[in-house]
């Protein structure tokens, strides 16, 4: 009973002081990386676009005006669309949708990905057969397809899309989880918690899940550009929800514009493929400093 | 190797029940009473109402509906489609030949040239080369592919007037033989580039780093000091190991292809099954949709059984075990 007093009272502070050297070490080696940094840039200004929204738009995005496939001018910055729409301003407020859309379906698809991947590699056996087969089968189906003809019949609400995208984007996570806790559940510290009476859910969420987090996070955050993608590809193709004016269905209306003003469809694209790439970026850099650490031992 | 194809065979089966599942869900999720809407504004009577729903088997309970299903579906009949009112399986069929003609020229160059820049890219590590193509590799898997097809559509087709804008054959002209062929080439220059850069930067990129984390093993040390040249080495001893995830990639890509077919053939009003799949989603011609769903899927399965055999041939290890 005293040495696991002790024990409770070491291990915290040990591990924060190790923590913090891990987190210092994880920065210098992030740091290092120019396109990283670049991704990291673009993600924060993406984030403060959303949230200024209001402040950085010079026009009310759904105003209707007379002035129609302006180019890009003092008065429109990045032109106007064939409805007179100011694209700027539009392209900022998309920036909202963008983030919600991205973000939220990578965390849930994240979650349920990492449930299942736990409880198949943690458990093993039946509940690992019969997981990883359902896994298989999603991984099978055509993503975008499924997308697309699931979306068709729920209706098209961005509630819908972000249901959709996460219920089909976890298999890729499952997968990559379920070989860290294959791993890491053969580890000592894992031997000993057993030993010592602790539940199963308790070591699956306390002892091995924080040792399995970084690659789970290099996914998630590549998780959060495909999601964005397959947003932008769902209301370019006109199937998303008309009420929101997000980036793809710019698109969408730029496409029947394209040799009277391509601009139309040039500004709102290029915003979905900085932000993409900013997030894959951000991806690899966090993949490549967390890997340097690791071979580094 | 027989018996590793069989079990092979036999462990994609309640793959092909799963997906069979899946599509029974989503025609059951599909919002609207099938016999209302086959009675459109008629007023049915209660007796007529339950002869319908007898002959359609909807009063049957789900799960002997469901096999019912899969019954049909394993023969071949996968429903009839409402808005073009021909079988789903002959309208896929009539449509395949101009997918197939959009992606396996451009799959085959885009394999081939990526493996090779892949290779470039590894044997040169730090080079300008390299750097050139992992900062393409990175764009080109950022962008959202349907844009750089608008683009060049908007600045190529439209602007420049140098290529057609979309389509397989020009309308407007009644062209025979060789210039017939001719035309439809110049139709395939803009789509085929789009699709293949993304795949290329795809194949490039997996290659490379298959290739890094062969190249850094014992044996290919082995084989330098024996003295055999570079190339012999790449090519001949580490580059067949550093294959197999690049067939896996490869494998996988043909179920992502048929996924951005819908969005490419949009891009360029391609006659194929992608522009198909969009018009049974717009039309919700659920019997369409969902049967080209199941085709697709089913085309996946097959594959990934195909890249599962080349591996096997590839290496001895996995079909021994």
């Amino acid at each position: 009973m005293g040495a696991e007093a002790r024990a409770r009272t070491d291990v915290p502070l040990l591990a924060q002081v190790q923590e913090r050297s891990a987190l210092a070490e994880f920065w210098r080696r992030y740091r290092r990386n120019a396109g990283a940094l670049f991704g990291l840039g673009v993600i924060a200004l993406l984030f403060a676009t959303a949230v200024l929204a209001p402040v950085l738009a010079t026009h009310d995005p759904t105003l209707i005006t007379r002035s129609a496939f302006d180019p890009p001018s003092p008065a429109h910055f990045l032109g106007s669309d064939d409805l007179g729409r100011d694209l700027y301003s539009t392209i900022v407020y998309g920036a909202r949708i963008t983030l919600l859309v991205g973000f939220l379906s990578a965390f849930v698809s994240t979650l349920i990905g990492t449930a299942v991947g736990a409880a198949a590699g943690y458990f093993r056996g039946v509940i690992d057969d019969a997981l990883m087969r359902v896994t298989e089968l999603f991984l099978v189906t055509p993503r975008f397809f499924l997308v697309l003809v699931a979306v068709a019949i729920l209706g098209p609400s961005i509630w819908n899309v972000i249901v959709v995208i996460s219920l089909l984007s976890w298999p890729a996570t499952a997968r990559l989880v379920r070989g860290q806790f294959l791993t890491l559940r053969e580890r000592d510290f894992v031997e000993a918690a057993r030993a010592s009476g602790v539940q199963d859910p308790r070591i699956i969420v306390r002892h091995i899940l924080p040792n399995a987090l970084p690659p789970i996070v290099v996914a998630g955050s590549l998780q959060v550009g495909q999601a964005i993608l397959i947003e932008a590809g769902i209301s370019f193709l006109g199937l998303g929800d008309p009420q929101a004016q997000s980036w793809g269905r710019m698109l969408n209306n730029a496409q029947q514009f394209l040799g009277r003003s391509l601009w139309m469809a040039f500004f709102p694209g290029a915003a979905i493929f900085l932000s993409v790439l900013g997030l894959n970026l951000v991806g690899d850099g966090v993949n490549d400093a967390l890997d340097a650490r690791a071979t580094d031992r | 190797m027989t018996i590793y194809i069989l079990r092979r065979l036999l462990q994609a089966i309640p793959l092909l029940v799963g997906i069979i599942l899946i599509n029974f869900t989503l025609v059951n999720l599909a919002p609207g009473d099938p016999i209302l809407i086959i009675a459109g504004d008629q007023v049915l009577s209660p007796q007529y109402e339950a002869e319908l729903r007898a002959r359609f088997n909807l009063d049957r309970p789900p799960l002997e509906r469901f096999l019912i299903y899969a019954g049909e579906v394993v023969q071949g009949n996968l429903g009839y489609s409402i808005y073009f009112k021909r079988p789903v399986t002959e309208l896929f069929l009539s449509r395949l030949g101009p997918t197939l003609l959009l992606f396996v020229p451009q799959f085959i160059l885009s394999a081939l040239l990526g493996v090779l820049l892949g290779v470039i890219s590894a044997t040169r590590r730090g080079s300008w080369q390299d750097t050139a193509a992992t900062i393409i590799a990175l764009m080109a898997y950022s962008l959202p592919l349907f844009w750089l097809g608008q683009l060049c559509v908007g600045f190529f087709a439209v602007k420049l007037q140098w290529l057609p804008a979309g389509g397989l054959y020009s309308l407007q002209e009644d062209l025979q033989g060789i210039e017939r062929v001719a035309d439809a080439g110049r139709h395939l220059i803009l789509p085929t580039f789009v699709l293949a850069l993304s795949h290329l930067a795809l194949v490039t990129r997996i290659t490379r780093a298959s290739l890094l984390d062969v190249l850094a093993l014992d044996y290919v040390r082995t084989a330098r000091s024996k003295g055999l040249p570079e190339r012999t080495v790449t090519y001949r001893h580490a580059l067949k190991n550093a294959i197999i995830p690049v067939v896996t990639t490869l494998g996988l890509s043909i179920g992502f292809m048929l996924s951005g077919s819908v969005l490419a053939e949009t891009v360029f009003s391609w006659p194929g099954v992608g522009r198909l799949t969009y018009q049974a989603i717009l039309q919700r011609d659920y019997p369409l949709m969902l049967g080209v769903l199941l085709i697709t899927s089913i085309t996946v399965i097959v594959a990934n059984l195909i890249t599962d055999l080349v591996y096997a041939a590839l290496d001895p290890r996995i079909r021994n075990t």
